[in-house]
C-alpha cells in the first residue's frame, strides 16, 4: 500500500517552492533595478533635419528645445491627465546656395511611436505654404493612450511641404506616467501574467505528477482535483449486496 | 507536457513580460522596432533557457519527495 504524503508536507513542498521559484525569477529579473542607470544613459542616433533644402527649423516642448531630450536619459516627461505646447519655428537659412527653391511649409506633425509604429499623429496645417514662420501646437497630449500605455516613447516632430515632402524632422524621448504610474492597462495585464507565470512555475511538480496519473503512469496526488474516472461504474453486484428497505404492508392491509 | 517544458513555456513569457514591463516603468526604450525585437528574443531565450532549468528541478523535487506520484501502477 502506497504511503500519500500528509497534505501539509504538500503544502509545505508547494510553499517552498513557490517561495523558491519567486526568489530565482528576482534574481533573473533584478537586472529591472539596475537597468535604470545605464538604460537612461544610452544615446540614440537623433535623425536631424532632412536638411536637403537646408531648412532651418526647430521646435520647442513648453520652452524646452526638443534636441536637448534626444537621449533616453533625458527625456521629457509628461504626468497622466497633462499637455504641453509644442512650438514650431523655421526660417530659410542665410547664404543659401543658389539654385536650389526655398522650401514652402504648411504641416507641423507631431508621432508617438511604440516599436517602431506611429500610435498617434497630429497635425496643425496652415491654408498656404510659408518659408518662414511658426506653428504652436497647443495642449498636446497622449490622449487615450494614457490609459492604455506608459513608460518612454519616441517622439518625431516634423515640417511638411505642401506636396506632402518632409522637409524637417527631430526626434526626441518622452517619459509618460499613468495615473498612479501603474494604472494604464497594459502593465497591471503585465504584472498579472507574470503572476500567473510564476505561480505555473511554482506548481510544476505537481501539475507534472498530475498528468502523468491522467495517463497511467502513477498515482494523482491526494489534494489535487480528481482526474476524470477511466474506470467503468461500479458493477451492479455492489448494489445488489446492499441492504434492500424491507417492503412496507400497504396500510389497513389488514382483511378481516 | 513535462515540467522542464512547462519551465520553458513560463519562461519565454516570462521574459516577454519582463522586456514589455521594464519599458512600461521607462528603464528600456522599445521604439526601434529591429531594437525591440532583439531585446525581447533574448529575453525570452535566457528566460526559456532559466526557467526550464528551474522547471526541470522543481519537477525532480516533487517525484524525489513524492516518489509513490511517480512510479508505475503495479499490474493487477
Amino acid at each position: 500500500m502506497a504511503v500519500v504524503a500528509p497534505r501539509t508536507g504538500v503544502r509545505r513542498g508547494n510553499i517552498l517552492a513557490a517561495a523558491l521559484a519567486v526568489s530565482l525569477a528576482l534574481m533573473v529579473l533584478s537586472p529591472v533595478t539596475t537597468l535604470a542607470s545605464p538604460a537612461r544613459t544610452f544615446s540614440v542616433s537623433v535623425r536631424t533635419p532632412a536638411a536637403s533644402g537646408g531648412l532651418s527649423a526647430n521646435a520647442s516642448w513648453d520652452g524646452t528645445n526638443i534636441s536637448t531630450a534626444s537621449t533616453a536619459s533625458s527625456a521629457f516627461h509628461i504626468s497622466f491627465g497633462g499637455s504641453v505646447n509644442v512650438y514650431y519655428s523655421w526660417r530659410q537659412p542665410t547664404g543659401l546656395a543658389g539654385g536650389s527653391a526655398p522650401w514652402s511649409i504648411n504641416d507641423a506633425r507631431l508621432q508617438i511611436f511604440y516599436f517602431g509604429f506611429a500610435l498617434g499623429t497630429r497635425d496643425i496645417t496652415l491654408s498656404a505654404g510659408q518659408t518662414s514662420g511658426n506653428i504652436s501646437m497647443s495642449n498636446w497630449n497622449t490622449g487615450p493612450l494614457e490609459y492604455v500605455l506608459e513608460g518612454l516613447f519616441l517622439l518625431t516632430a516634423s515640417l511638411l511641404a505642401p506636396n506632402g515632402t518632409t522637409a524637417w524632422s527631430q526626434s526626441f524621448w518622452v517619459d509618460v506616467a499613468a495615473a498612479f504610474y501603474v494604472l494604464a492597462a497594459l502593465p497591471i495585464v503585465l504584472l498579472l501574467l507574470g503572476v500567473y507565470e510564476l505561480y505555473s512555475i511554482a506548481t510544476v511538480g505537481k501539475q507534472q505528477a498530475l498528468k502523468r496519473a491522467k495517463s497511467g503512469g502513477g498515482k494523482a496526488p491526494e489534494n489535487a482535483e480528481p482526474a476524470p474516472s477511466t474506470s467503468p461504474p461500479p458493477a451492479s453486484s455492489e448494489t445488489a449486496d446492499a441492504p434492500t428497505a424491507p417492503s412496507t404492508p400497504p396500510e389497513g392491509g389488514g382483511s378481516t | 507536457m513535462s515540467a522542464t517544458s512547462s519551465g520553458v513555456g513560463c519562461g519565454v513569457v516570462l521574459g516577454i513580460v519582463f522586456v514589455l514591463l521594464a519599458q512600461q516603468f521607462g528603464y528600456l526604450a522599445l521604439n526601434p522596432l529591429v531594437t525591440a525585437f532583439v531585446y525581447i528574443l533574448i529575453a525570452a531565450v535566457i528566460g526559456g533557457v532559466i526557467f526550464g532549468v528551474i522547471g526541470w528541478a522543481l519537477g525532480r523535487r516533487y517525484e524525489s519527495k513524492h516518489p509513490e506520484l511517480s512510479a508505475p501502477t503495479p499490474p493487477a
